[in-house]
């Protein structure tokens, strides 16, 4: 006998042989018109059934703190109540605290389910990966939900399916509902027009060589023309390095900092840029796209980094340059000729390298890549949304600092 | 019917991306050629751009260390590198230090005597950086010999440093 077998044994030793017919309202009731139909007393009953008196009392007027399942499931057969109507009734008679229990036990397993609790602790998103009243007062707080199911609740994410989910989805998803709640609450008031943004493509490039202040500059006048930018720490876990969301007919573009990297964050911006210009109607089917994920969408992603790339470093100009790639002063001077920060050279050198074949520079220019200050650089944007209490605080940070409204 | 249809988006289709492909090269030309910032966006970015003004100012100030690594480190090299080599081609090598050293000092010219008042190397730091802007738009321009003397010789017309006297 295999185990399916012996489970379809024991459900059949379920199943009532005298079936109730009567009405049911309460376990109680029907246990009084058995014994009237019977023609027998309580005591002969708990006879009958093996039970202490103060065992089937606690069942039959919801007295008892814990019930033993075998218990429950011989008074069933007594009653003539199949198992699942025989719960529902006793549940209805369930005392209240009882009740809290089963729904405390709830919440901690849609916690468990939904969120990545030992890694959003990691991200200092969570202080406590034990305390579940914590957790769920901070993601309640944070999301400004009415309770925890409500996190799954809003079905604007298609995207994610609900089978089962492992750590980095759970992660990914995480971000993404976290990107797109701050977007829902910021509201860009601006009008999303096609050519302006076309238009200011044009002139982005030289902002790439001011640390302190080109990302935030760049960011505000995206704003001015209905492209919300905001930045959102990385988390382990995850690869996304930019994402696009549609919403209410705005584009929303969302920067990280996977591998803590300057010219890899200007360089998801145009890549996202030209996401919002090509595959605006896409995205908006599917509400939000993600880079450095498996692509979900068939996007033109080849065509999108291509772009990234020919905008900040066209190929005949690195070929030049390349030449001359040990002589910082020459670089220096032609990536200020170019309007690029110094920086993205180095970068994309040691790339092109890579993919060609042509040995790993990375660790030789890793000080001149890292050159460009990406504290600095983030500074004004750098909201570490994980660190605030509720989206809110992030939103009015960015509505005062930033987009100045 | 339907074949045709299907054509006709297909046609569509590719009209469209060839617009879109138009439209991108459009935009990486305009990057191309954009300077500086030119992004308006209200009092902060205002206030950012002076900072950066004066930053920039103070950049241009002399440095004998900076002055080193552009002379030698970049014109120096670039020149010794990309024009020919070989005592046949001396004369026209020539010709072209001839304008850059003119370039560098102001509109010092080469006496017949071989002095010239003025050293290339002791010039400005914005001269110098120019030439080396110059120079390095003609190799990536794949220049000949002649078109960079031209270059040079335009640049000194342009600034009206005379021509050799001899």
């Amino acid at each position: 006998m295999d185990e399916n077998q012996f489970l379809n044994e024991f459900y059949k030793m379920l199943a009532p042989v005298d079936a109730w017919q009567g009405q049911a309202t309460s376990i109680k009731a029907i246990f009084e018109a058995r014994l009237a139909q019977h023609g027998i007393t309580q005591n002969q009953a708990e006879k009958l059934l093996n039970m202490q008196k103060r065992t089937l009392d606690g069942i039959l007027d919801g007295s008892a703190k814990r019930i033993d399942v075998i218990n429950l499931l011989k008074l069933g057969q007594f009653l003539g109540l199949e198992t699942n109507h025989l719960i529902k009734l006793f549940l209805s008679d369930m005392p209240a605290d009882m009740i809290g229990e089963l729904e405390d036990a709830k919440k901690k397993a849609y916690i468990l389910a939904n969120f990545d609790i030992k890694n959003l602790a990691k991200a200092g998103f969570l202080k406590t990966k034990t305390d579940f009243e914590e957790i769920e007062q901070r993601i309640l707080k944070f999301f400004g939900l009415r309770t925890i199911f409500d996190y799954t609740q809003q079905q604007i994410i298609p995207a994610f399916s609900k089978t089962k989910k492992n750590e980095s989805a759970l992660m990914r998803e995480f971000w993404v509902r976290s990107a797109y709640a701050h977007f829902e609450r910021l509201k860009n008031p601006n009008i999303y027009i096609r050519s302006q943004l076309v238009d200011l493509l044009g002139k982005i490039r030289p902002y790439t060589m001011n640390v302190a202040s080109g990302l935030r500059i760049v960011s505000q006048a995206l704003y001015n023309i209905g492209v919300t930018v905001i930045y959102q720490q990385h988390l382990d876990n995850t690869s996304v390095r930019g994402a696009t969301f549609v919403i209410e007919e705005k584009p929303c573009i969302v920067l990280t900092d996977l591998n803590k990297n300057y010219a890899t964050v200007w360089f998801a911006l145009l890549h996202e840029l030209h996401h919002v210009l090509y595959d605006y109607d896409e995205i908006q089917q599917n509400i939000f796209h993600l880079t450095g994920e498996p692509d979900l969408f068939l996007l033109q992603e080849d065509k999108a980094d291509e772009f990234a790339r020919s905008y900040l470093l066209p190929d005949d100009r690195a070929k030049f340059i390349y030449k001359y790639i040990n002589n910082q002063l020459l670089v220096g001077n032609f990536a200020k000729e170019n309007q690029i920060h110094a920086s993205f050279i180095y970068n994309f050198y040691c790339w092109d390298m890579k993919a060609a074949g042509k040995g790993d520079y990375w660790a030789k220019f890793n000080n001149l890549i890292r050159s460009a200050d990406l504290k600095l650089a983030l500074k004004d944007i750098n909201i570490d949304p994980f660190d605030k209490e509720r989206v809110e605080d992030t939103v009015l940070y960015l509505k005062e600092n930033i987009f100045n409204i | 019917m339907a074949e045709n249809e299907k054509d006709k988006d297909e046609a569509k289709k590719t009209a469209k991306q060839l617009a879109d492909e138009q439209e991108k090269l459009e935009i990486l030309a305009r990057a191309g050629h954009v300077k500086g910032e030119q992004l308006f966006v209200g009092t902060t970015g205002d206030v950012e751009r002076e900072n950066e003004l004066r930053q920039f100012a103070l950049g241009t100030i002399e440095d004998p260390e900076k002055k080193f690594d552009v002379y030698y480190k970049g014109i120096g090299r670039l020149l010794l590198a990309h024009l020919p080599k070989g005592l046949q081609n001396k004369a026209a090598r020539n010709y072209i230090y001839e304008e850059k050293n003119t370039y560098l000092t102001r509109g010092k010219r080469i006496k017949k005597d071989g002095t010239r008042g003025a050293d290339g190397r002791m010039g400005y730091i914005a001269d110098a950086e120019e030439m080396l802007k110059v120079i390095m738009d003609w190799i990536m321009d794949n220049g000949t010999m002649v078109d960079l003397y031209n270059k040079l010789r335009e640049l000194n017309v342009s600034k009206g440093y005379g021509t050799r006297q001899f």
